[in-house]
Parts: structure tokens; C-alpha cells; sequence
């Protein structure tokens, strides 16, 4: 469960994101939609505790991120753009890291070995980043994030440099885990991907909301029933669209 | 600190150090790695640090018996200066908000991880510490000390002290500062006041000179060995030895002479890097976005490095204006001529150049006719020396680099429709008339210098004007040799290698690798040039045979200059970038 209420992020006299509030429940997922520099990724970073937010409180499955920081980011999971692993930690050393680090119980060698065997990773397991593809460090990433079973997750643009197979079993596994119960946010430009994969959406624009909801009432609002997201989105975008 | 994080230090560093080793396995390295040692060993013990050849040194303190003392004096008088300067600056330099240094992994990972601020905070000052004690081991390895009394591990320990002690400092000074901009102290209110603290005291320091010890007459300070009792007496009286405790407390560790000495000394000054430690780590400071900054500037230079480049070069934000037009049709490789001329400043860079040349012959035609001192004619040898020298081993080394970097560049300079030959024309004919151009006026200046007001004089400047028309294809095959290497031997010439001993080993290799190289390729050249001088001179005079000698000696560098441009393009269209 995420909840957010009256998220501001400034830097000196610019309002990066503004008066910014929402909620999403366990299983559903919500796309963050806006033009470049709309305040997406300033968003998904103050959600998950990466950098504080100027106002506002945000409450990560009832724990508020301000005040109990590390118990609130021990139920989240931040999945950046580009993948980062430790150059010197192989495959399997990633996952015993992140076990200690979120105080993983249970039989986490088992858990895993589960997890590398759905990634398809279990012969990457000895493996140093430096000898794997943007693909596979991908996975290795999402190995890394799923692995404490988080109940919140956040997803920056998790598509980029995927072939078309590893794009079909990452938008598999999205949906797994918000099946599961997970409250995942998901910011992307592929507006086809949002409508496919998606409960509901949030349009940013100059770092205000101006649309929230499922995506059946934003299309009644703004359109009527058949328009597409891309519509609605060229719509209220206007000028800033492809900025 | 969290077991996690102790992890992931102590495991990285383990495979880090397992990955050089097994590195090892590949000849490269490991003669590297030989070669490198011997480097470092000559470094620091050989002829560079005073030592004989065999690496001996004579022991500082055999030289200077009695002037040690003062020196020990005088060099901690300096340290606690420069340790002044260092901390007080923590206070009135920085203009940005508080930042740790975080790899692009640490901040993926531990910023959204479970962890507090307190603990990255200890992690990075813990894993800091690590390069800290290199860096004392280091000092003082180049401080010469642990040769000079054997307390090689107090000095040592000393140097940690004193580092970790201004490493916290800055850090803690660097968050106050922050917090204090959070609630809304500005930059200039900031220097204000600690130029208000710094006035004060120079103020107390001001009062404190009428009742301190009467300086003595210039000749007693500094001719006759009174200064520095004089400057003894200035540091321990008045307000000066209370101003100064807390640095001395710092820095008296490194000086003590015994370990008694030494454990006295360092537990004053342990206690004050823990109170240090305590603050930095107990300052709740938002340093993340800082941080994220900072880490995509080490991100974008670590980059650069790995292209080769010791910087990260910003694109141009102001559009170049071409030498000349490039028409669709002509001669294509002319084409990375003018892309290279672009990327060297365009028309703009060639009016500069031409200005400099042209001021640069000017001014030694003027220095050769004008009755100047020998220090000002001195300086324009030197100069020119300095020219010829850059042209001649630095500008070939770059020219052939930049063949191996747009050949790495991607697959865009592959899919280009040129030859190889043509590719490796384009790319390296610019650079080598650019520096006949440069050579032709450092020529032109030692020649008017060495002929004085006598210049021009025909004899004197006959050979070398004959002389230059080899340059363009001299310089050519100068460097064609270091663009074949990287082609002919990929994996020891790898742009933006790794650091460390082997790394250093390889450099090395390549580097006197490429200019043995380039000297046999010159040999053949000079042979047949010495054999056509003395066989000429029976009928010629010096003269005419050292100008049919040049004839012969170009011939010569043309023909190898021709045939190496074809073989280096054999190489060019056969280089495949995904195997090095």
C-alpha cells in the first residue's frame, strides 16, 4: 500500500513536483505518465526514500518514510532504469547481499536458487557483472528486488534495452506480483505498455496531476470510452508532449 | 556498522584483489605486472630518491647532523599551516551542499535498501580508511622518513592520523554548513562570518605582537640562524600556543621519535578524530541528492577514462564554422579532414594557428636580428626544442590513438563506403602536416637564433629548407607505427586501462614498444641517405650531396609512408572491435 499526501519536491525556486496526492492499494499497479522532465523520476525517487521530498508525507504499507525510513524501505523495492550492480559481487553474491541487507528470513539459499532458476540466471550464478548483457543485468536487478518479497514496487522505465523476449517476461513478472498482492508503480513512456499492463494511471505535467484514476474514468473524462491513452495524454500534455 | 554492508566491502575487495590474480594468467599482465614492480621499486628506491644504483640512499641524518633538529622545527611549523589551511577552508571553500562520494551500484542499491543515513554515513568513512592508509603509506614512503630514522610505521600511523582526522573535519564541516543552508544561511552571510572569526583573531593576534617578544634585526633573522628561535618564541607565547593546540594535538603524533612517545601523543589526538567521527556520523543531513550529483560526475569521468580520456569533455555548444566547403563530390576521405579540422576548432582554431605560427617565425626572425640577451634567446631554444620534441613523439602517439578510437568508437566509421587505406589517409594526414608546419617554424627559429644577426644566411638555411618537404611524410610514418599497434595487438593497447601495477607494467611496454618501433622504421632512411651522401661527395660538393642525400631520403620515407598507409588499411578493414 503506498499512500501520498501533498508531495512537494523544490529545488531553490523550482517546483520539481507540487501538492502531488494519491493512493495504491496491494495488486493494483498505476503508470506515472508525463513528458520528459514532467517530475516522474523525482517522484518515484522521493517514494522510495532515494532523495527527501521538500513537503508532504508518504506512507509505504502504513509506515511513514520520513519517520521510520528504514522499516518503510524494507517493504519497497526500487527498480531503476538502468541496472547498477556491485562490480566485484558475482550473480549469487548480489542476492546474499541484499538477503543480509533486508534481513531476508526463511531458506534463502532455496528462495534463491528459485529466483535465478525463473530468471533463467542459474548458470550466471558465479558470473561477475562485467560479463553479462544489459539483459541479464536486468534480471539480476529484479533477482536483487524480488528476493525480500516486497510489498511495494517501484519500476523507473523498466523496459529500456530489452529485447522483445525479456520485454514479455518483465511485463510477466510485473503483473505476477501485483497478482500477488504487490502495490507497484510503474513511470514509462510506452503508453501502450501502461494500458496493457495497468489498474490505473497518473498523468504528470510540469509536476502537477492532471488526471488520476483507472483507465476507464480517464478515458469518460477526457474523451469518451475509445479514445486511447496516447490521445488522452497528447490531450492534457499539449505543448510539453515530446519535449 | 551493518553486517551487509561489511559484506559487501570486504567480499568486492576480496574478488577484486582474486580478479587481478587471475588476470595474471594472461602474459600481458604478467609481464606487466614484472615490469611494473621494477618501476615502482626504481621509483622509490633508485637513482630518483638520491640512492645509488643498487637503490642505496644515505641516511638524511648523516648529512645534517645539526640542522635536523630545526628542520623537524620548521616542517612542523608548515604542517600545522597547511593543516590550518585545510581546515579552516572546510568552512569557507565550499559553495555546494554536503555530498559522500557513492558508486552508481552503492546509490541502486543502498539508498532505497533499509539502511539509515547514520549508517551509510559510517560505511563511507569506514571504507574510506582503507585508501587513507595507502595514501600514508604512500607519504610516507615519498616523505623519505622511514629511511630516516626507522619509525617507517609511526610515520605511517602519524599520516593516518592526521588524513582521517581532516577527512572528518571537512565532512562535518560540510554538513554543519548544509543544515545551516537549510535554514536559510546564504553563501556570502556564511564567508561573511568566518571572515568576521578570521578578523578576530587576527585582531587578538594584532594586540598580542605589541607584548611579544621584539623581532631581531634583519641580519640576525635571516643571516645569522635567528629566525627560527624566533619563531619559537613567537608560537609559545601570548595567545599562540592555546590557537594552536588543538592543530598540534593533530600532528604530534607523526612527529614523536620513539613509541612511548608516539602512544603518548596519539591518544589526545585519537580522541579528537572519535569526537570528529561522533559529529560526522550523528549529523542528520539530507546529503542524498549531493550525492547523486556527485556520483554521476565520477560516473561521466570514469567513463571518460575508459575511453581514454583523463576528462569529460562537454559538447560545443557554439556551431563551428568549416575550413573550407565540403563538396558532395571529390576525393572522400578529404571528408575526415574536415570533420577533424571541425573537431579541432574549425576556421576559427586555423586563424589562431596561423597567428601563432606567423607571430612565432616573426619573433625569431626579430629575436635573430636584434642584439638580445643570451637568457631571452635562451628561452626561444627552449621553446623550440620543447615544440620539436612534442611534435615528434607526443603528436604521432596522438594522431595514431585517434584511429584506434574512431575505429572503437562503434560501427559507424566501419559502415563508412571508404578503403582502409583511405580511412587511415584521412585520419592521420591532417595531424602530420599540422606538425611539418609546426616543425618548419621551430626549425626556422633555431636556425635564425644559431645564425644570429648574420640570418638569413643562404648556407645556413639551404639544407633545412630542403629538409622540410620530408617532414609531412616523416611525420606520417612516425605515426603509423603507434596506429598499427592497437590493431596488430588489441589487448595491450586498450584505451583507458585499468589501474594498478600491471596496468602501469603495460603502458610502459607499449609505450617504448611503439618508439623502438618507430626508430627501425627510420633506419632503412637514414641508411640509404648516409649511402648516397658519401657516395655523392666524390662528385658533389657537402652541400649538393646533403640536398641529393634529403632527395634519396624522401623518396625513401614516401615510398614507406605509401606502403605503410596500404598495410595499415589491410589492418583497418581486418580489425574487428569485438575481439579486443
Amino acid at each position: 500500500m503506498i499512500e501520498v499526501e501533498q508531495l512537494a519536491k523544490s529545488y531553490g525556486e523550482f517546483s520539481a513536483v507540487r501538492d502531488l496526492s494519491f493512493r495504491v492499494g496491494p495488486g493494483e499497479i498505476l503508470g506515472l505518465v508525463g513528458p520528459n522532465g514532467a517530475g516522474k523520476t523525482t517522484s518515484l525517487r522521493c517514494l522510495a526514500g532515494i532523495i527527501p521530498p521538500t513537503e508532504g508525507s508518504i506512507r509505504i504499507d502504513g509506515r511513514d518514510l520520513r519517520q521510520e525510513p528504514v522499516a518503510a524501505k524494507r517493504t519497497l523495492a526500487y527498480f531503476a532504469d538502468e541496472p547498477r550492480l556491485f562490480d566485484y559481487l558475482t550473480v549469487a553474491q548480489h542476492l546474499e547481499f541484499i538477503a543480509r541487507l533486508y534481513q531476508v528470513e526463511g531458506d534463502v539459499p532455496a528462495r534463491s536458487r528459485e529466483l535465478l532458476a525463473q530468471l533463467e540466471l542459474t548458470e550466471k550464478a558465479d558470473t561477475l557483472p562485467g560479463e553479462l548483457s544489459r539483459g541479464m543485468k536486468q534480471k539480476v536487478a529484479l533477482a536483487c528486488g524480488f528476493l525480500h518479497a516486497p510489498k511495494v514496487m517501484f519500476f523507473d522505465e523498466p523496459l529500456t534495452g530489452l529485447d522483445p523476449l525479456a520485454i514479455r517476461r518483465t511485463k510477466d513478472i510485473i503483473a505476477a506480483q501485483a497478482q500477488a498482492g504487490a502495490a507497484i508503480i510503474l513511470s514509462s513512456h510506452l503508453l501502450h505498455l501502461l494500458e496493457e499492463l495497468c489498474s490505473h494511471v497518473l498523468i504528470l505535467v510540469r509536476g502537477v496531476k492532471v488526471a488520476h484514476g483507472t483507465l476507464e474514468e480517464i478515458r469518460l473524462a477526457h474523451g469518451g470510452p475509445d479514445v486511447s491513452l496516447e490521445d488522452v495524454f497528447v490531450r492534457l500534455a499539449g505543448a510539453d508532449a515530446g519535449q | 556498522m551493518n553486517s551487509a554492508l561489511v559484506f559487501l566491502a570486504t567480499r568486492s575487495a576480496w574478488n577484486a584483489v582474486l580478479s587481478r590474480l587471475r588476470r595474471l594468467r594472461q602474459p600481458k599482465y604478467l609481464v606487466g605486472v614484472i615490469v611494473g614492480a621494477g618501476y615502482f621499486y626504481w621509483l622509490f628506491t633508485g637513482p630518483m630518491r638520491g640512492g645509488d644504483r643498487f637503490g642505496r640512499r644515505p641516511r638524511l641524518t648523516d648529512s645534517m647532523p645539526t640542522a635536523v633538529p630545526d628542520l623537524d622545527f620548521l616542517i612542523q611549523v608548515a604542517a600545522l599551516l597547511l593543516l590550518i589551511f585545510l581546515l579552516v577552508g572546510a568552512w569557507l571553500l565550499p559553495s555546494s551542499r554536503a555530498a559522500l562520494t557513492f558508486t552508481e551500484s552503492e546509490l541502486a542499491f543502498l539508498l532505497p535498501g533499509p539502511v539509515s543515513r547514520q549508517t551509510l554515513v559510517r560505511y563511507k568513512l569506514l571504507k574510506s580508511q582503507l585508501g587513507l592508509l595507502l595514501l600514508a603509506g604512500l607519504f610516507t614512503f615519498l616523505s623519505g622518513r622511514q629511511s630516516r630514522d626507522g619509525l617507517a610505521l609511526i610515520h605511517a600511523a602519524g599520516w593516518w592520523l592526521i588524513l582521517a582526522t581532516v577527512q572528518m573535519h571537512r565532512l562535518g564541516a560540510s554538513f554543519t554548513l548544509t543544515r545551516l543552508y537549510d535554514r536559510g544561511l546564504s553563501n556570502a552571510r556564511r564567508r561573511l562570518a568566518a571572515l568576521g572569526v578570521l578578523a578576530g583573531l587576527i585582531a587578538l593576534l594584532v594586540l598580542w605582537r605589541q607584548a611579544a617578544p621584539q623581532a631581531p634585526a634583519f641580519e640576525d633573522l635571516f643571516l645569522r640562524g635567528g629566525f627560527v628561535k624566533y619563531l619559537r618564541e613567537v608560537l609559545s607565547s601570548g595567545p599562540a600556543p592555546w590557537i594552536l593546540f588543538p592543530f598540534r594535538l593533530i600532528v604530534t603524533p607523526f612527529f614523536a621519535p620513539n613509541a612511548t612517545a608516539f602512544a603518548l601523543a596519539a591518544l589526545p589526538a585519537l580522541t579528537l578524530l572519535g569526537a570528529h567521527y561522533l559529529w560526522v556520523t550523528r549529523a542528520d543531513v539530507a546529503f542524498e541528492e549531493a550525492s547523486i550529483a556527485q556520483s554521476k560526475v565520477m560516473a561521466e569521468l570514469a567513463a571518460a577514462r575508459r575511453d581514454g580520456q583523463s576528462r569529460v569533455r562537454q559538447p560545443p555548444t557554439l556551431a563551428r564554422r568549416a575550413v573550407f566547403r565540403l563538396r558532395s563530390r571529390g576525393v572522400p576521405w578529404v571528408a575526415l579532414m574536415w570533420k577533424t579540422l571541425l573537431q579541432i576548432g574549425g576556421r576559427r582554431a586555423v586563424w589562431i594557428a596561423t597567428a601563432v605560427v606567423g607571430g612565432l617565425a616573426g619573433l625569431g626572425i626579430v629575436l635573430a636580428q636584434t642584439n638580445l640577451r643570451p637568457t631571452i634567446l635562451g628561452m626561444a631554444v627552449a621553446f623550440a626544442a620543447v615544440g620539436l620534441i612534442t611534435s615528434f613523439v607526443f603528436l604521432p602517439l596522438v594522431s595514431g590513438r585517434s584511429l584506434q578510437m574512431e575505429m572503437a568508437a562503434g560501427d559507424a566509421a566501419k559502415a563508412w563506403p571508404l578503403t582502409g587505406w583511405q580511412m587511415v589517409l584521412g585520419q592521420l594526414l591532417l595531424p602530420a602536416l599540422l606538425a611539418a608546419l609546426l616543425q618548419t617554424v621551430c626549425f626556422g627559429v633555431l636556425v635564425a637564433v644559431a645564425s644570429g644577426q648574420k640570418f638569413p644566411r643562404p648556407d645556413l638555411l639551404g639544407l633545412p629548407f630542403f629538409a622540410v618537404p620530408l617532414l609531412p611524410a616523416l611525420n606520417l610514418v612516425l605515426s603509423l607505427v603507434p596506429a598499427a599497434a592497437p590493431l596488430l595487438f588489441p589487448g595491450w593497447f586498450r584505451p583507458g586501462e585499468q589501474a594498478g601495477i600491471e596496468a602501469t607494467g603495460v603502458r610502459i611496454i607499449s609505450f617504448f614498444g611503439q618508439t623502438l618501433f618507430s626508430a627501425a622504421a627510420l633506419v632503412p632512411v637514414a641508411l640509404a641517405a648516409l649511402a648516397t651522401f658519401l657516395v655523392a661527395s666524390f662528385a658533389l660538393s657537402a652541400f649538393w650531396a646533403g640536398v641529393v642525400a634529403l632527395a634519396v631520403a624522401f623518396v625513401f620515407l614516401v615510398v614507406e609512408a605509401l606502403g605503410g598507409v596500404f598495410l595499415l588499411g589491410g589492418l583497418v578493414e581486418r580489425y574487428d572491435p569485438t575481439e579486443s
